[in-house]
Formats: C-alpha cells, sequence, structure tokens
C-alpha cells in the first residue's frame, strides 16, 4: 500500500515543495489582474481579423459590455490593487462610452502609472480624449481619430490647441507631427495590410 | 471606491533620488501632468541635497532647476519654482490646466 504522500515526506520537504503552489494561489486569489489580462487580450482579438472596423459588431459590443461591467464590479469591490490591476481595469473602462467609467479609467490610468506602470499614462490620455469628444469638446492629447465614411478617410479628431507635444510625451501619446503621420498612413493604406 | 482614494492623496510629491538626469527629468514631466490632471497646482520634488555626490554638490537639483527655468518645463505648466526642506526639494508652481 502506497502512504499519503504528506506522511511520506518529512515536513520540510513537504513544505518546500507546497509553499510555491500555496505563493501561486495566494497571488491569483489577492488580484484580478490575470482576468482582467485575459479580458483585454479577447478585446483585442474581437477587433482584429477582418479590417480596421471588425469590431464594430453587435456581437463584440455586448461582449466588450460584460467586460465593462466585471471591470466595473473589481473597481466598486476594491480588488484593484496592484499597477497591473489598475492598467488592465483602466484599458477595459476606457472603451466604454459612459463619462463615469472613463473618469475612472483615467484614475485607474494615472494610479498604475503611479505604482510603476508607465502605459497607464497611456490609458489615462486615451480616456480624457475620448470623454472630452463625447462631451462635444477638443481632445487634449490626440488619441482619437474617425473614419469619414463619406469621403473614406481617417481624421485626427479635433484638437485642443492649448497642448503640448512635451505634454503628450510625459502622457505617452506620440508629438503631433508623429500622430499626423500616423493618420496619414493610415489613408495610405486603408485595409490595415 | 477607488475614485475616492484617487482624489484624497494628502500631497502631490515626486521623488527624484536616485535617478540620473534623464530619468529624473522624465519622472518629473510626467509627475507635473499628473499634478495638474489632479487639479493640484503645486508639486513638490524631492532631489536631495547632494551630500552623496563624489564633490557633495547637488547635481541633480542643478540640472533641475534649469530645465525648470526653460521653456520645456513651461509648456508642461510650470509657472516659477522655489527652495524648500533645506534646499534638499523644489516647490514647483502650476498652472491651471485648460
Amino acid at each position: 500500500m502506497v502512504a499519503p504522500l504528506r506522511r511520506s515526506l518529512p515536513p520540510s520537504t513537504a513544505v518546500s515543495r507546497l509553499l510555491p503552489l500555496c505563493l501561486a494561489l495566494l497571488a491569483a486569489c489577492a488580484s484580478p489582474s490575470s482576468e482582467l489580462e485575459r479580458m483585454v487580450k479577447n478585446s483585442s482579438r474581437d477587433l482584429e481579423g477582418g479590417g480596421r472596423l471588425a469590431g464594430v459588431t453587435d456581437a463584440n459590443a455586448a461582449r466588450q459590455q460584460r467586460r465593462i461591467g466585471k471591470a466595473r464590479e473589481y473597481v466598486a469591490a476594491g480588488q484593484v490593487g496592484s499597477a497591473a490591476d489598475h492598467f488592465y481595469a483602466g484599458l477595459i473602462l476606457a472603451t466604454s462610452s459612459s463619462l463615469d467609467d472613463l473618469e475612472a479609467a483615467t484614475l485607474l490610468g494615472l494610479k498604475a502609472a503611479e505604482l510603476g506602470e508607465e502605459r497607464g499614462f497611456r490609458v489615462a490620455a486615451e480616456a480624457i480624449d475620448k470623454a472630452l469628444r463625447i462631451r462635444g469638446e477638443p481632445q487634449r492629447y490626440g488619441t482619437q481619430v474617425s473614419y469619414l465614411e463619406v469621403i473614406q478617410e481617417w481624421r485626427l479628431d479635433p484638437l485642443d490647441p492649448r497642448t503640448t507635444d512635451e505634454e503628450r510625451v510625459a502622457m505617452g501619446v506620440a508629438p503631433l507631427a508623429e500622430l499626423e503621420a500616423f493618420v496619414r498612413e493610415l489613408n495610405a493604406n486603408p485595409a490595415g495590410d | 471606491m477607488e475614485r475616492d482614494a484617487a482624489r484624497s492623496e494628502p500631497g502631490h510629491e515626486v521623488d527624484l533620488h536616485g535617478l540620473d538626469r534623464r530619468g529624473a527629468q522624465r519622472r518629473l514631466a510626467q509627475a507635473l501632468q499628473t499634478a495638474r490632471l489632479r487639479g493640484a497646482s503645486s508639486l513638490l520634488a524631492i532631489t536631495g541635497r547632494g551630500w552623496g555626490s563624489p564633490d557633495g554638490e547637488p547635481v541633480l537639483r542643478s540640472h533641475i532647476e534649469a530645465w525648470l527655468a526653460g521653456p520645456e518645463a513651461a509648456r508642461l505648466g510650470v509657472t516659477g519654482f522655489e527652495r524648500t526642506s533645506a534646499g534638499g526639494a523644489l516647490a514647483i508652481r502650476l498652472r491651471r490646466q485648460g
């Protein structure tokens, strides 16, 4: 008969073998990062595979709304603790059209950056710009572009002229000249090939 | 709640200790932008007094002061600054973001 594992190992060996597993389980329970990251990856996957407008479908939109709802739950439950938690939750909420979500995404992005995840600045810039556009105001940093169906052309959404390149760069956004070059490239290569 | 936590931070400051000039400048630019987004009108930048540098001169503080007086910092909303904490920090005044 085979003795149970816990009896066949000296206590110190059992602890050394079980400790990494316990720590991994504790980490998984303590932080929703992996779930939030998975949601971000799935969201990106929804937007891939058929040109730049492929993501605009009812099914994709419904899935994204569920992800946004889940991110809201994590934030409301105070489960967002690490830099990665803040970054991924902010990234998901920045895709919302709700001003409350965008305000939360801004703060999550800034907090992520403060905790060491520099990409959080870009998330905050995107959420700020999107909120401004929803309010009908010019964007601040230049993260928002629109496709004008009538003329089949991408355009950088109207920009607040008071924003400087230094402010853009501090927020992880490219200088204006590079943003304009990016839009020219989009128009030169409309299929995204 | 996350939003309340972010707003209730007591002060806006950035610690530049241990960073090289380029790193400190970058960190400060980000901190200036963050502080303004959070509605702050000032930021405390901790540079240290330079006692750890080879010749005892506050190299980082001098570099940061020169940068703060230049056009790049002005374009990040800096309107002025002064030494504080016995010279170990700089109190930076910020223009409100539009």
